[in-house]
């Protein structure tokens, strides 16, 4: 998919996602047992979903190579300083975006996406559309991108337990 | 009444492929180790996650204006108001033939209020945070125990 594509689609669909096949990304082949394949992307999908939110709790991307610029700017500090007790930016203001978001089946892969209202404010940090102006904070990956190698790692680990053997 | 964890040893043994071998572990050596996932557990916890697979997030409050209301801030939710019960949350260890850690609450008053969380106690949401026997740690947090437990491994040899 393009990327003139994907932002047409992102503002229909009021989403921001990236579509990954854990497979594929991990360099290892499916397992042919269908029961397998469905635990193990279960488990991918719980897996990608708290090392994000981890990562993202932490104020440090998830994304490799992705940008975070973890200080606030004064003014964004004292507004979060009255919901937040926390100082850096972990992107929990009310806590609506971390809530929005969700690893969900695509097809033959996995979505990791923040959809409804709450697309647009991600959308902000990630800048996927390419129109944000806001300062980087990139927790879901573009096209072409991936995750950490460290998640990958992990990727491969729940693989290798759900393989044919 | 217990709330505690499994014995985490074999998570340990298992992730680092027995390159650990925690009989040769002094005992003051291996409660260094336990309270280092302790603290990985009270961080996670921190962030608002549950140390528990998959590792959710934990609900918000239903009605933050009557609780917490202006006792604390209402993000993140994690468990922490005035910080004496997480403070009970421990690690022990014995040593021996078969050395264990065990991480949970070990007084009645946090063991109870461990498991008002656990069940929703009073209409709360739940947000249970020592795994019970058909429950693990969330594989994140496993892996954070592990790169905590090998920096300290790699002091000690």
């Amino acid at each position: 998919m393009t990327q003139r594509m994907r932002i047409r689609m992102t503002a229909t669909k009021n989403e921001i996602y990236f579509d990954f096949d854990p497979w594929a990304l991990a360099g290892k082949k499916k397992p042919k047992d269908k029961s397998e394949l469905a635990a193990a992307k279960r488990e991918i999908a719980d897996f990608v979903l708290e090392a994000v939110i981890d990562a993202v709790g932490d104020g440090n991307s998830p994304v490799a190579g992705g940008k975070w610029k973890k200080s606030l700017s004064p003014a964004y500090k004292k507004l979060k300083s009255k919901e937040s007790g926390v100082s850096f930016a972990n992107m929990e203001l009310t806590g609506e975006m971390l809530d929005s978001l969700e690893v969900v089946n695509q097809g033959s892969k996995l979505r990791l996406r923040v959809k409804g209202e709450a697309a647009g404010r991600a959308d902000g940090h990630n800048n996927h559309s390419g129109k944000s102006k806001l300062p980087p904070r990139e927790f879901i990956p573009k096209d072409k991108g991936t995750f950490k190698r460290q998640i990958i790692m992990d990727i491969r680990d729940i693989i290798e337990e759900h393989s044919d053997g | 009444m217990v709330s505690r964890s499994k014995d985490i040893q074999s998570v340990i043994e298992k992730e680092l492929k027995k390159k650990v071998n925690l009989k040769k572990l002094k005992k003051s050596q291996l409660q260094t180790i336990a309270d280092a996932a302790v603290d990985e557990i009270k961080k996670r916890v921190a962030k608002g996650q549950s140390p528990i697979d998959p590792g959710k997030r934990y609900p918000a409050y239903k009605n933050p204006k009557s609780y917490p209301g202006k006792r604390k801030r209402h993000r993140p939710v994690n468990l922490n108001l005035t910080g004496a019960f997480l403070s009970k949350l421990k690690a022990r260890v014995s040593t021996g033939f078969r050395p264990k850690i065990t991480i949970g609450f070990f007084d009645r008053k946090s063991i109870l209020k461990e498991h008002g969380h656990r069940h929703g106690a009073n209409g709360q949401p739940m947000r249970p945070m020592i795994p019970e026997r058909n429950e693990e740690f969330a594989r994140q947090l496993r892996r954070n125990f592990l790169n905590s437990i090998t920096k300290l491994l790699n002091k000690i040899f």
